[in-house]
């Protein structure tokens, strides 16, 4: 992305973005609804499970000889890193496919896109100030998210086994990878933008990037695959490029005329 | 030097020529008028003024630069007002216009001020706090018209500016747009407009110029044509002379020439008829006439 670059209007373009996204609830109902559903209900259900069935569960789904004195603990941690970890990544996925979406999609469907087209901007001002307006807030909520649920988590579990799950490496490396499955997202969303009519297909196609992700707790579950520190780096490497790649293609194909037109 | 010059213009959309083979030149203050129904080709061609579509064939340079590849810079020195009024509904507008006016480099006290004067004049201005979402289509074309005017262009391009608005507000656009000193093409299928700018008109049909000059010429130039009048009263008018049909504050009639328009405009003030719009309009509509 190169030429000069006006940080002004980057901000202005993020900061309306923002400001538009959340001031409407069809986007900011489900940005704050399902980070709820993941930071509370998820770590009391888990809780709840380990309470009462962990120790039972585990060996059956893992084929791991777990030690009885141990087993609700290691359930807690087992579902809290290989289940839920994978489905707490797809939070920045969703998040940034919602705002992405309004944020390009959007601009036709208000046919707000051809005054905004028209003003002194350039590509890359316009694609930085969009990418951000669903950058932050998709971070930020996977952070707060991430706090509440590592809270709720650990309150529960000091208090029943007197160990504090989180932080650990795992969490930390899942919200390492956050940012980068938001941008890949973006880049998405900036791609088929000139493809699209509307919001509504712009999310669905990008929401497809949440399929892989699903697939990890079975494979985890079958002993397929090990969330460990490897796996992480390996996932933050392919995130590194793939987002890279997205981005550079998302500025390189970007054309205002087909934005407009199709 | 020329602020405008269209040489040789054309668009296609896949099969349809929107745009075809357009030549004109605009010096510094002067004014285009683009008059035609709607699907003649104004919309597509001020678009391609404004950089953001590209000719198929020919060129066009604004302040002398060509506006393809897209150059952002021209585009500090030129507004385009489009045919919907591209406002964020759920901001306010003086949110939209801080956002539109930084987008031109401007400082915010600079657009504030510059925005309570144009509104003032608008007579907008109590609504500069509220959200767009909230306002009348006539109050959302008046921000929109403060929206274009705040960089002060040397280039204004406006699609239909007075559509939605009432004859006084219409009356106050135009005087404000007469102050802008900017380059103007001002695209319309209103006659009752035409008299009020100042300028050559070109008359578009199909992405053609039919023809181009004086208001005269123009309207000598336009045969068998129809034309939609809206009233401000609901008048039940006679017309003796007139082929014409009414529904309500509507009428549609249909004309030898466009030249009849100023005679058939005097007959229905002399029957009480107050006229609030004179339009071009293309659909046929033989069937329905009362063939007198």
């Amino acid at each position: 992305m190169g030429g000069k670059i006006n940080w002004n209007k980057i901000w202005a373009i993020s900061m309306k973005d923002m400001k538009e996204a959340f001031s409407s609830l069809s986007i900011s109902g489900p940005m704050i609804g399902i980070p709820i559903f993941f930071a509370v209900l998820l770590p009391l259900f888990t809780f709840y499970i380990a309470r009462y069935a962990g120790s039972t569960i585990i060996p059956q789904i893992a084929g791991i000889s777990v030690p009885q004195s141990f087993g609700n603990l290691y359930f807690i941690e087992f579902f809290s890193i290989n289940i839920l970890g994978p489905i707490f990544m797809t939070m920045p996925i969703i998040t940034a496919s919602v705002l992405a979406a309004d944020s390009f999609a959007g601009e036709k469907e208000r046919k707000t896109a051809e005054a905004l087209l028209a003003t002194p901007t350039t590509n890359t001002e316009l694609l930085i100030g969009k990418i951000f307006a669903s950058l932050i807030p998709a971070v930020l909520l996977t952070i707060a998210v991430f706090i509440i649920y590592a809270s709720i988590t650990d309150y529960l579990s000091l208090s029943s086994f007197g160990i504090a799950i989180f932080p650990n490496i795992a969490w930390y490396m899942m919200l390492l990878n956050s940012p980068f499955l938001a941008l890949t997202t973006i880049g998405l969303v900036v791609l088929i933008s000139t493809k699209v009519r509307g919001i509504k297909e712009a999310q669905q196609i990008s929401t497809l990037l949440i399929l892989p992700l699903l697939v990890i707790p079975f494979a985890s579950i079958f002993n397929l695959a090990k969330l460990n520190l490897q796996f992480f780096i390996i996932l933050l490497i392919v995130l590194l490029i793939t987002s890279s790649a997205v981005l550079y293609l998302s500025e390189k194909f970007f054309d205002r005329e087909r934005f407009i037109l199709s | 030097m020329y602020y405008i010059v269209a040489k040789n213009v054309s668009k296609y959309f896949s099969n349809t020529k929107a745009v075809e083979n357009i030549s004109f030149s605009l010096k510094e203050g002067e004014r285009l008028i683009l008059l035609g129904p709607n699907g003649a080709g104004k919309s597509t061609l001020l678009r391609l003024l404004s950089g953001i579509l590209r000719p198929d064939t020919g060129y066009i340079e604004i302040l002398g630069n060509k506006t393809v590849p897209y150059n952002s810079e021209i585009n500090r020195y030129v507004s385009f007002l489009g045919e919907n009024y591209a406002l964020y509904d759920n901001l306010s507008v003086i949110d939209n216009l801080i956002f539109f006016g930084t987008l031109y480099d401007i400082e915010k006290e600079e657009i504030i001020e510059r925005a309570k004067e144009i509104l003032s004049r608008l007579d907008a201005i109590e609504f500069i706090n509220r959200k767009v979402g909230e306002l009348s289509r006539g109050t959302k074309q008046k921000i929109a018209i403060c929206r274009a005017l705040l960089n002060k262009p040397k280039v204004l391009l406006l699609d239909e500016p007075t559509a939605f608005l009432d004859p006084h507000a219409t009356d106050e656009l135009h005087s404000v747009i007469e102050e802008a000193d900017a380059t103007i093409v001002y695209a319309t299928q209103r006659f009752d407009e035409l008299h009020k700018m100042k300028g050559k008109i070109m008359l578009l049909d199909h992405g053609r110029k039919k023809a181009y000059g004086s208001l005269e010429q123009i309207l000598s130039s336009i045969k068998d044509i129809n034309v939609e009048i809206y009233l401000l009263n609901e008048k039940k008018l006679l017309l003796r002379r007139w082929n014409f049909i009414q529904k309500r504050n509507k009428i549609n009639a249909k004309l030898k020439s466009a030249s009849e328009i100023p005679e058939l405009i005097e007959d229905i003030v002399k029957e009480g008829g107050k006229i609030l719009s004179v339009s071009y309009l293309r659909e046929s509509i033989s069937n329905e006439w009362v063939v007198k």
